[in-house]
């Protein structure tokens, strides 16, 4: 491994307040075969201007986390636990509490906190036209006047790089290619200038050559109008390049947080490592099997009290491992690990650190 | 938006029952009430129909020339006196022209009480034709009448009448969903399989029947069965007549799930694999939408039902002496009867809620047929 | 073993009519495969890259006929010495040679039928070929195990398996009548990541122990130069570059390839961006524009780029590209990792 150099603006202890915090977030699904443990105690702080990345297979657990922060998890999800929207000048509130129909709920969604989603065909109208779409958004958070809404439209279509953005509010979504309508749908998602995208899988769906513009139009806007994202991808790549910091979910947790450098510098969770080493890197033709993880992404119904990652772990420790939840603590500066094979992790979690050793 | 999917990921070893898709299917149907209890009361509809002679009191052509147009008998535990008796009993009814208004009223003479018992002897019969018996569930002692659903014009019990009815309606039903069901998927079948010239035929066929105002049509087609038919004859004729107009529908729908299915990866899988056409159809593509049909099928009854009331209500289907619930309420036609006999529109409700309850059921399957709402 | 090809392709095409009107005139054409050609060799895997729509999938599965070609022959050697022409086959010619060929999906949970035991599923291609019912379960149970199946789970259905285990199900059913071709359509782009490693490993170690051909149509660069000998990138229906992996990555010969892999991410947040944005969108195959295809997108365009269609042609010993100025350009290929 190389130097890992912390650059005082990597640790994610640093002292800006934070834009979102999510506190002690549980999301659980009753389902046919059982409890579904969507999110298990997830700590996570937004900082305003920055990315957080969070990564994780099927069924960790990150759609669901994202979408308790706008409260549109799916009706039988039971949330618990604290997310928290801070204000420079009055107390924070907490979305959780609020109700369903609540002004101050309907303000934040699609206001202050906006979100895109990893098929923009879905999140349109297909019978209404871009232009009332995105006009009838702005109306709701920004302006009442129809023809100044208009304009901020077709500034909102130019700014996200669509040709022709007057023409374009009179297409439908079916008008538009998969590229085009990302783009639309983050042109929607930015005219009500929120302080906090969410953008789930956003360039999933879209080609490679696609993508890379969408990432950059994402990049270059953010620093533009210095907004915060919550980026959630499957695609360490898209994350390497987007995010700030990055939060690893498996099952539901978070097992490893740490700023974007230090997290590919040095990996401290078995399986962010064998995320790393299952996707073939290219550049890097080598001829040799693939490190993989072993066994199958698990969902997690009736959870184990026990580190969730153990039936697949290589480096997992028997008696321990399988026994205690492993918490989620600092086990290098700035780097977050939930891992007994760190010493930090024993003693938090109230084990003695002698037994084992790195 | 995306929305949480439980795929079938559960194999994995986190102590998540995995569910087959029979357990899925009937967990999901137990979930909706309605279908539950509905599927209860059809099960014991057929059931009971079934077994009609033995079920009721009275034949259905037995006519108790001294009740005419009775009112439905109350059936009550305690007596003039007010003292209660343990077993249930009905009083007798007497009937007396009333000088003024030369209506014929009746009157519960009080002062007698014939009781009820289960399993009396009464009229004899061939239970399911070949089996014969006299034994009826229920009736009264001695010359009591029990009259659950009054009587008619000519004084037969209606209740014994409504459950003959319902028989053949129910399986008139069936039999014309059966000739529908071949209809349906044959040219449903050849539409969706051959494409083409012989889809464009179908589908215009199809479009052009389901043009056809019904009514009409089926008069037309009812002209077409001979007066001096049967009614056993007579009803197959009227089934017929139900599934050449009604099984349209059907073959838009095995059209449209073949069509689908033949994109399915796995039936491109078999035919890379070298699978011939004839087991590709068999294997994949029928089992493919048996669910569907299921529930298509569930909810065509109900039509089948009220196509033959209609007819039979228009003197065009099913002709007394036969009896059916269309028949039944040939009586209520008059309106005159009606006022003073309300009693006759019961077969009426039961229509409703037979057609209710294969609406109910069929709701019930089809949500839990539907991969996609758990 | 000779040195005949195991799959010859010359001029291969297919064409999806377009049509309009209530009586279905046929206003147009869809070129999704336009006249494409190239060899195969015997143990070779080939990578079919490109975005989506632009016809590989098609290629593919023209290729082995799971769907008629419009024009064109795909000359198919199983054997030393026969070759058939599986585009214009008949059906019984086709069906006899099926077992020597078949298809993986890029879907696991749609491309096995929910309604069949995982064992049925496995033995259905040896029943179309009428082997004789005794020799199929152990033939079936044998390719299980050799897939990293549970032999003792065969009786269960697909619903009781994850999507990593379904894929390999439709893997030990691709290769249960020992065929020399296997077609894999986006074998592990519907996978979890952590599972796609495993399915790739699998891959590679069949593909060594049973000497198999692969064509691999994958729009996932990194999976393709992981996997592959040689690779095809495709745009609108034609191949426009073909060579093998390591030189078209480190040296590609034509500007969308370069365009590819400059956009892939790469997991390494100190790697600057250099990704090569390319204006407007993919041309449409029903509606191609003028010369060649990429003209109005492409970056070093000039004037007989706008004009003339460019031919696939050898621009390097094996190194096939559909560029007018392929000699004349330097293009970049993707940056080495430095970490090691």
């Amino acid at each position: 491994m190389s130097t890992s150099v912390i650059q005082p603006t990597d640790s994610i202890e640093s002292t800006t307040a934070p834009l979102l915090e999510i506190k002690n977030l549980r999301v659980v699904l009753p389902i046919l075969e059982g409890d579904l443990v969507a999110a298990d105690g997830v700590n996570i702080q937004i900082k305003p201007g920055k990315t957080l990345g969070l990564v994780g297979e099927s069924g960790c657990g990150k759609t669901m986390t994202a979408q308790s922060i706008l409260q549109i998890a799916p009706k039988i999800a039971k949330t618990s636990g604290q997310i928290l929207l801070h204000y420079a000048d009055r107390p924070p509130t907490d979305i959780v509490a609020l109700g369903k129909n609540d002004p101050e709920l309907l303000r934040i969604r699609g206001g202050e906190c906006a979100m895109i989603f990893q098929e923009p065909m879905t999140s349109f109208s297909p019978v209404h036209t871009i232009g009332n779409q995105l006009i009838e958004a702005i109306l709701l958070h920004r302006t009442s006047d129809k023809k100044e809404a208009r304009e901020i439209a077709i500034a909102m279509l130019d700014k996200v790089g669509i040709p022709a953005p007057a023409e374009t509010l009179k297409k439908y979504p079916h008008h538009l290619s998969g590229g085009m309508r990302q783009r639309a749908m983050i042109a929607m998602a930015l005219s009500s200038r929120p302080r906090l995208l969410i953008a789930d899988e956003p360039t999933t769906a879209l080609d490679v050559t696609v993508q890379a513009q969408v990432l950059r139009l994402m990049r270059d806007l953010q620093r533009d109008l210095g907004m915060a994202i919550l980026y959630i991808s499957h695609d360490l790549g898209v994350i390497a390049r987007m995010a700030d910091e990055v939060a690893v979910m498996y099952m539901g947790s978070i097992v490893e947080h740490a700023p974007v450098r230090e997290l590919f510098r040095s990996v401290k969770h078995p399986y962010t490592k064998g995320l790393m080493g299952s996707a073939p890197r290219i550049g890097k033709k080598s001829g040799e099997p693939l490190a993989t993880i072993m066994g199958n992404v698990p969902i997690p119904i009736n959870k184990p009290t026990a580190c969730g990652f153990f039936p697949r772990c290589p480096v997992g420790i028997a008696g321990i491992c399988d026994q205690v939840v492993p918490p989620l603590v600092e086990v290098a500066p700035g780097h977050k690990s939930a891992c007994f094979r760190y010493p930090q992790v024993l003693a938090a979690a109230g084990l003695e650190s002698g037994t084992t050793n790195e | 938006m995306t929305s949480i999917t439980i795929d079938s990921e559960s194999s994995a070893p986190q102590g998540g029952r995995v569910l087959s898709r029979s357990q899925i299917f009937w967990s999901k149907f137990y979930r909706h009430k309605l279908a539950v209890v509905s599927l209860g009361f059809i099960l014991f509809l057929y059931a009971i129909v079934l077994i009609a002679e033995f079920v009721a009191p009275y034949d259905p052509f037995q006519r108790h020339t001294d009740h005419l147009l009775a009112p439905p008998t109350a059936i009550t535990f305690f007596d003039a006196d007010g003292d209660f008796h343990l077993r249930p009993f009905v009083h007798a009814l007497k009937n007396e022209l009333n000088r003024e208004t030369f209506q014929r009223e009746y009157m519960v003479d009080t002062s007698v009480r014939y009781k009820i018992s289960l399993f009396v002897e009464g009229e004899p019969y061939n239970l399911f034709g070949f089996i014969p018996m006299d034994t009826h569930f229920f009736g009264v002692e001695g010359d009591g009448k029990i009259f659950l659903a009054g009587t008619d014009t000519l004084g037969r019990d209606l209740f014994s009448r409504m459950l003959f009815g319902a028989r053949t309606s129910l399986f008139v039903g069936l039999f014309g969903l059966a000739i529908g069901f071949g209809l349906g998927l044959f040219f449903g079948g050849i539409s969706g399989y051959f494409g083409g010239a012989v889809d464009n035929f179908v589908q215009r066929l199809t479009e052009f029947l389901q043009s056809l105002p019904t009514l009409p049509l089926w008069m037309a087609l009812a002209a077409l069965v001979p007066p001096h038919w049967t009614p056993i004859q007579v009803y197959f004729g009227i089934s017929t007549i139900l599934a050449v107009v009604g099984w349209t529908t059907l073959a838009r729908v095995v059209r449209g799930k073949l069509l689908s299915l033949r994109e399915e990866d796995y039936v491109m899988a078999a035919k890379v694999s070298g699978v011939s056409e004839a087991k590709i159809i068999t294997n994949h593509l029928l089992p493919g939408f048996m669910s569907y049909l299921i529930v298509h099928l569930t909810l065509a009854v109900p039509q089948m039902i009220l196509g033959e009331v209609a007819l039979s209500f228009l003197g065009l289907g099913l002709r007394p002496p036969a009896v059916s619930l269309g028949t039944l309420l040939i009586d209520s036609q008059n309106i005159q009867t009606l006022v003073f006999s309300p009693w006759l529109l019961v077969p009426g409700g039961l229509i409703i809620i037979i057609v209710i309850a294969f609406s109910f059921l069929g709701d019930g399957l089809r949500d839990a047929a539907d991969p996609y709402r758990s | 073993m000779s040195n005949k090809p195991l799959l010859k392709i010359e001029g291969l095409k297919k064409y999806f009519p377009i049509e309009s009107g209530a009586l279905r005139k046929v206003t147009g054409y869809v070129k999704a495969v336009d006249d494409v050609s190239f060899e195969l060799a015997r143990g070779e895997v080939l990578g079919l890259v490109g975005e989506s729509g632009c016809g590989k999938t098609t290629l593919g599965r023209c290729i082995i006929r799971a769907i008629d070609p419009t024009g064109g022959a795909v000359h198919f050697s199983p054997l030393d010495d026969e070759s058939i022409d599986l585009a214009s086959a008949d059906k019984k010619t086709l069906r006899r040679n099926r077992r020597h060929m078949n298809m993986v999906f890029q879907d696991p949970f749609s491309s096995l039928s929910p309604r069949m035991t995982v064992r049925d599923i496995i033995a259905e291609p040896l029943r179309a070929q009428k082997i004789p019912e005794s020799e199929i379960n152990g033939k079936v149970e044998r390719i299980a195990e050799s897939c990293g199946l549970n032999p003792a789970f065969l009786s269960r259905y697909p619903n009781a398996f994850s999507g990593g285990q379904r894929q390999r199900v439709c893997i030990a059913r691709a290769l249960v009548t020992d065929p020399v071709l296997v077609v894999a359509d986006e074998p592990v782009s519907a996978l979890d990541v952590s599972v796609q490693g495993q399915i790739l490993n699998l891959l590679q170690h069949l593909r060594q122990e049973l000497n198999l051909s692969f064509i691999f149509v994958a729009h996932d660069l990194s999976v393709v130069e992981h996997i592959a000998d040689r690779v095809a990138v495709m745009y609108v229906g034609k191949i426009i570059e073909l060579t093998d992996t390591e030189q078209l990555y480190s040296r590609p010969q034509h500007p969308y390839t370069e365009a590819l892999l400059s956009a892939v991410p790469k997991p390494d947040p100190d790697l600057p961006d250099e990704t090569i944005i390319l204006g407007g969108e993919v041309a449409s195959a029903a509606n191609p524009p003028s010369g060649c295809y990429f003209h109005p997108r492409c970056r070093y365009a000039g004037e007989i780029c706008r004009t003339e269609a460019p031919t696939l042609r050898e621009v390097e010993p094996g190194h096939w590209s559909a560029c007018h100025l392929a000699e004349s350009l330097d293009l970049a290929g993707v940056v080495p990792d430095q970490d090691d």
